[in-house]
């Protein structure tokens, strides 16, 4: 059995228990999100696979009668609902290993540690039978520079973590070797600053205090938070912060 | 010995043929008809088909069609009278590279037949050959993932070795958790009991990777070599930062908090570098202090500007110390796909919901239940330490 209801803001599955049905659902999914430009991602397949999966084999114990629903809905530009509901007695998800098993025969559990890896935010409800999860296509923060005059105006699109702190030290390191010591951050886009990320800031000071010719370090737009963080770790003493 | 299978409607020509082949030393099954040939190639393994055009039931070109459909990949031979010729171009487009004109000489077939099949043999030997190369270069890789698994899970083991507290077995009592981003994590714990009580170190080194965790290792040396004597926590802080940034180009930043509990004087001194004061619950109450006062963190300049305070303690009190990774969660709610962070005052309303519990609990449940990492995904190395002063 494989039924579908879809309208402009969701798609909506119900499907008798075979594993049959799970690569069809994906693969109609694809296509309907694909009207409204939105691309599938691998977090997406591998969280809604597993879900799938586990309401066809644990929940329902293959029982090829037993019905799974399963509906799509993006919720936000960029965050997609999945929920999936079994006609199971439940599972007890408080108590389940949120880690990788170490016996790979405990599948249940390795595939809700998989779900639980790539989901951005999980939810049963009370019985156990159904699980709404969201999910997220990968975002890497890139940033724009441009210079005006002396200054170089750095302005990221997100969050300044661990993994592009290196790119973003690379690039003040090749501007800092050709002599610029005018730099600007606009973080209105920055909610989060990891310690990697602060350091790279703190190192680009110290680099330029080195020498005696005069320095500019300013950020502008800085959050709430953020500013509460930089002055903890007293980064406004040495740069020139102003909020949004 | 090499099978050939022979597609032919006249009965002498496919006669004299299948002797020519076989007296060449090739194995030939023989079918009147296209629809036979078709048949036989499901039951049997050939190495090559010779083939007519005319042929009732199934003609060659139907034939090669209904082969290339079922996906066999069969070299093909096509015996072309006069006025087939203009198949030739819709054969070619079919894949079929050699040609027989009828009527044919007996070692034109013979050379024909040979050459097709040594081509054939000579590609596969060619696949095979890489086949072999990327088995050998996979096997390496394999090699080098095992080594490095190997070294890595004796990092971790030395790691949770040099990190792991007894809790048991010190002046004031300890409840501990940590949990690491990944395998290894870079932040770190460390007391000893001193002739009044006990001095404590919490750090966390920037990033969660095995460079973090070389730094966590490095502290936990110094703290071995330099607590439980005369200097005050300010010139500790100022000494381990001094290593720090002894350490060369491998500089990372680490915040800290050095802790001096005296239970003599019912004092204690907390000295941070830019780290998370500790939230304090007094003797089994419900109301907490908390305090917050900017300082630098180590590892990167040359003296550090430290924030000091002293507390006084009395029995049943309770410090939570913590690194950020605690609080640094977040989750999207399934419903509104709005970002929900941890705030301190979750965790303070916690401390404050369970504050008549024994200390365990009230680390247990800070670190698990709705505030625990099913709940609020984890991005950072993460480390609770509930202390109790003693009765």
């Amino acid at each position: 059995m494989f039924k579908i209801n879809e309208d402009e803001k969701r798609i909506h599955f119900q499907i008798s228990s075979e594993r049959k049905n799970v690569d069809r659902i994906i693969r109609q999914t694809r296509e309907y999100l694909a009207q409204s430009k939105f691309e599938v991602f691998p977090e997406f397949k591998i969280v809604l696979r597993e879900m799938l999966i586990n309401a066809i084999e644990h929940g329902n114990k293959g029982d090829v009668l037993l019905p799974v629903v399963c509906n799509i809905e993006k919720i936000k530009d960029d965050l997609l609902s999945l929920k999936v509901k079994d006609k199971g007695t439940g599972f007890d998800h408080k108590n389940t290993e949120i880690t990788m098993p170490e016996d790979p025969l405990t599948a249940r559990s390795r595939g809700l540690a998989l779900i639980r890896e790539f989901a951005e935010g999980i939810k049963f409800n009370k019985k156990g039978n159904e699980i709404t999860v969201v999910v997220r296509p990968e975002f890497k923060t890139s940033f724009d520079i441009k210079k005006e005059e002396e200054w170089h105006i750095f302005k990221p699109n997100g969050d300044i973590t661990a993994s592009i702190a290196e790119n973003f030290r690379s690039s003040l390191n090749d501007l800092i070797q050709k002599g610029h010591r005018h730099y600007h951050f606009d973080l209105g886009k920055v909610e989060d600053v990891d310690s990697i990320s602060l350091s790279v800031f703190i190192i680009l000071y110290k680099v330029l205090s080195k020498e005696e010719s005069p320095f500019g370090l300013v950020m502008i737009n800085v959050s709430q938070d953020l500013q509460n963080l930089l002055r903890m770790t007293q980064l406004d003493r040495i740069y020139d912060i102003s909020g949004s | 010995m090499q099978h050939i299978l022979l597609a032919e409607y006249e009965k002498n020509l496919r006669l004299s043929i299948s002797m020519i082949l076989r007296s060449a030393g090739y194995e030939v099954t023989v079918s009147a008809n296209g629809q036979e040939a078709l048949d036989s190639m499901s039951n049997n393994d050939y190495d090559l088909l010779i083939t007519d055009i005319e042929m009732p039931k199934l003609n060659g070109l139907e034939l090669i069609h209904a082969l290339r459909s079922k996906s066999y990949d069969i070299p093909i031979i096509v015996m072309t009278g006069y006025g087939n010729k203009d198949l030739v171009v819709e054969l070619l487009h079919m894949g079929v590279k050699k040609y027989l004109d009828k009527p044919m000489e007996m070692k034109n077939i013979l050379k024909t037949v040979h050459g097709v099949l040594s081509e054939r043999a000579e590609k596969q030997d060619r696949q095979e050959k890489k086949k072999l190369m990327y088995n050998r270069e996979l096997e390496r890789y394999q090699e080098n993932l095992a080594n490095l698994e190997k070294q890595i899970d004796s990092s971790v083991v030395a790691y949770n070795e040099l990190v792991f507290l007894n809790k048991k077995d010190y002046q004031v009592k300890i409840e501990w958790k940590n949990r690491p981003l990944a395998n290894l994590g870079g932040d770190f714990i460390g007391i000893k009991d001193t002739a009044d009580g006990c001095e404590m170190l919490i750090a966390d080194v920037a990033g969660h990777d095995m460079g973090a965790s070389i730094h966590a290792v490095s502290i936990k040396a110094f703290f071995e070599e330099n607590t439980c004597q005369s200097s005050s926590g300010e010139e500790l802080l100022q000494l381990l930062n001094k290593q720090l940034l002894d350490g060369g180009k491998n500089q990372r930043m680490v915040t800290a908090l050095f802790l001096s509990i005296n239970l003599k004087e019912n004092e204690c001194t907390m000295v941070s570098a830019g780290h998370p004061f500790p939230v304090i619950q007094k003797s089994m109450q419900s109301a907490l202090d908390t305090f917050s006062a900017p300082s630098q963190a180590l590892g990167i300049f040359e003296v550090v500007e430290l924030a000091t305070k002293k507390i006084d303690i009395s029995s049943e009190d309770r410090l939570f110390l913590y690194t950020d990774g605690l609080l640094n969660r977040w989750h999207y709610d399934v419903e509104t796909g709005e970002k929900q962070k941890l705030r301190m005052k979750d965790i303070e309303e916690i401390i404050s919901k369970y504050h008549q519990k024994p200390l365990s609990t009230l680390v247990n449940s800070i670190w698990e239940g709705e505030l625990g990492i099913q709940n609020y995904k984890q991005t950072d190395d993460m480390m609770l330490v509930g202390v109790e002063i003693p009765l």
